[in-house]
């Protein structure tokens, strides 16, 4: 049956049941005071007297961790937490990039505490801690650009390439949360016309777009070998970009769908270029040369998406919705929320707190001033047929 | 009714017999319902889903908090949560939006969220005695 309620009031709900996933799919404070606290003292590890000391390491978080769409990874319970190390030295002074990333690899060993929890890849030093997460740190180099936010670009090394690369992991996240506060202004002065005032909350929706992107991505293309689904660096740069500014989470999954779905019908017969905003140099969606096939996948997972989401956005009936939810973000995750909302709205029934509305028999809050009427108290009887 | 909730409208009226027929949408993102209330003097009343269909939940072999004639049961009438003396439109019919929001859970997730009493096909109480109904 089509829905004759307000789009807002059905907004609002379904809002309220994607942000409750983004909660559910994102590392937890307590998980994120436990990084924070183990990586602050990997630093001072790394800072106190020995080979690094006077390198004057620092350590500070970059990618989902330090811009807030930490996602569960599917199917594992350990988090992937992204930090740099930053090394003031000249690049210049390391024969090869390499060197800089032994000399930590080393640094690691020599302690009695991370010996065992140390591995080495290409590019970062990951230190494994048993059920919670791991920590890739990143070792880098300062070497400022002429180029946005390039005051905080690095370079790192790549060991297979045994060459430095360029990264700028703090412009990075400057960009993504000027370019989120730059919609929302842009959206309340033309709209609104409200003064722009920044809220905690403005980033949120944006933030939990992100999530959902990355979360469907791990759903859908389950199947598909990692390495050919669209990388999170590349789909947090489209939202970001699409993004236009509004605080419902619903339709801003469409409006930047739909951002991306136009781009990539423009880009034509070439592919989609995703660039790094802080380094017109850097391709982010290189893979997608290497590998056509990936880039068919991305434009596949998009569009499937977008038909998916409009459906769910014209629905009604719970278990319909909870059906939707499913099939996009998990079985597991969609059930916890729609059984959490049943029993708050229980428990708001049994603390007398709920009404009827007049005309339509919407549940609302009870408000003094309505005359709506009450929910009394009752006990559901029967065993059915 | 009519003050409360004015999309039941009624569709028979006797001295001894009213019935009513309303939409429900119970929540923002919920079905809407087609509901009949039916109404006899000295009886409890008998709630309707006329529309959609009610459906079963995944596994299950029937609907819970149904009489056997497939009314809605609302409420425990030994407990007296209901009698002539209480409005329709004050009780019955919020009850019936708790029923269709608890019915949808359910069959989102299998769990009845909303409490109750459950033991075998519950027999419709019969007519109401002298001792119910002073409130």
């Amino acid at each position: 049956m089509t829905p004759k309620l307000s789009p807002d009031r059905r907004a609002a709900e379904l809002n309220l049941l994607l942000d409750r996933i983004g909660s559910k799919l994102q590392l937890s404070t307590t998980a994120y005071s436990l990084a924070e606290e183990r990586y602050v003292t990997i630093g001072k590890f790394l800072r106190a007297d020995g080979s690094l000391h006077r390198l004057n390491p620092w350590i500070y978080p970059q990618g989902s961790l330090r811009i807030g769409t930490t996602v569960k990874p599917k199917g594992r319970n350990e988090f992937d937490l992204d930090l740099v190390c930053l090394f003031l030295a000249d690049p210049g002074d390391f024969p090869n990039p390499t060197l800089l990333l032994e000399m930590v690899e080393q640094r690691f060993k020599g302690s009695e505490t991370y010996r065992w929890m140390v591995e080495r890849k290409n590019r970062c030093i990951r230190i494994n801690y048993a059920n919670d997460f791991h920590m890739d740190i990143l070792p880098a180099c300062p070497l400022p650009q002429a180029a946005l936010h390039g005051e905080h670009a690095v370079v790192v090394p790549d060991c297979d390439a045994d060459e430095w690369s360029h990264s700028n992991p703090k412009g990075y996240a400057l960009w993504f949360e000027s370019t989120a506060e730059e919609a929302v202004r842009h959206l309340k002065r033309n709209i609104e016309g409200l003064p722009a005032q920044q809220d905690y909350e403005d980033l949120a929706t944006l933030k939990r777009v992100v999530q959902l992107l990355k979360r469907n991505r791990d759903v859908a293309l389950m199947d598909i070998a990692e390495r050919r689904r669209p990388i999170s660096i590349v789909l947090t740069t489209l939202a970001a970009t699409y993004y236009r500014g509004g605080t419902s989470a619903s339709d801003a999954v469409l409006e930047i769908l739909d951002g991306m779905l136009n781009a990539i019908a423009n880009a034509g017969l070439i592919r989609l270029v995703v660039t790094n905003p802080t380094n017109a140099n850097e391709d982010l969606s290189e893979r997608w040369d290497a590998d056509p096939g990936s880039y068919r996948i991305f434009v596949n997972w998009v569009t499937d998406f977008r038909s998916k989401w409009v459906e769910l956005l014209g629905k009604s009936g719970i278990h319909n919705i909870k059906a939707d939810l499913e099939d996009m973000f998990g079985e597991r995750i969609a059930r916890e929320i729609i059984d959490e909302r049943m029993r708050e709205i229980d428990a708001e029934r049994r603390a007398g707190g709920l009404a009827v509305e007049r005309g339509s028999g919407l549940i609302v809050p009870i408000t003094v001033s309505s005359n709506n009427a009450a929910v009394r108290r009752n006990t559901f009887f029967g065993g059915g047929r | 009714m009519k003050l409360f909730h004015p999309q039941f409208r009624v569709t028979r009226s006797t001295p001894a017999e009213r019935v009513w027929k309303g939409d429900v949408t119970p929540t923002a993102l919920s079905d809407t319902y087609e509901i009949a209330i039916q109404y006899k003097l000295g009886s409890q009343p008998r709630i309707d889903v006329i529309s959609p269909k009610l459906i079963l939940a995944v596994g299950a072999d029937e609907l819970p908090h149904i009489y056997p004639d497939e009314g809605l049961c609302l409420y425990y009438p030994k407990a007296g949560e209901w009698h002539p003396g209480r409005a329709i439109a004050d009780y019955i019919v919020p009850w019936i939006t708790m029923w269709l929001t608890f019915y949808e859970g359910w069959l989102a997730t299998s769990t009845w969220h909303g409490g109750g009493i459950e033991h075998g096909p519950a027999h419709r109480p019969g007519p109401l005695t002298a001792s119910q109904g002073n409130d």
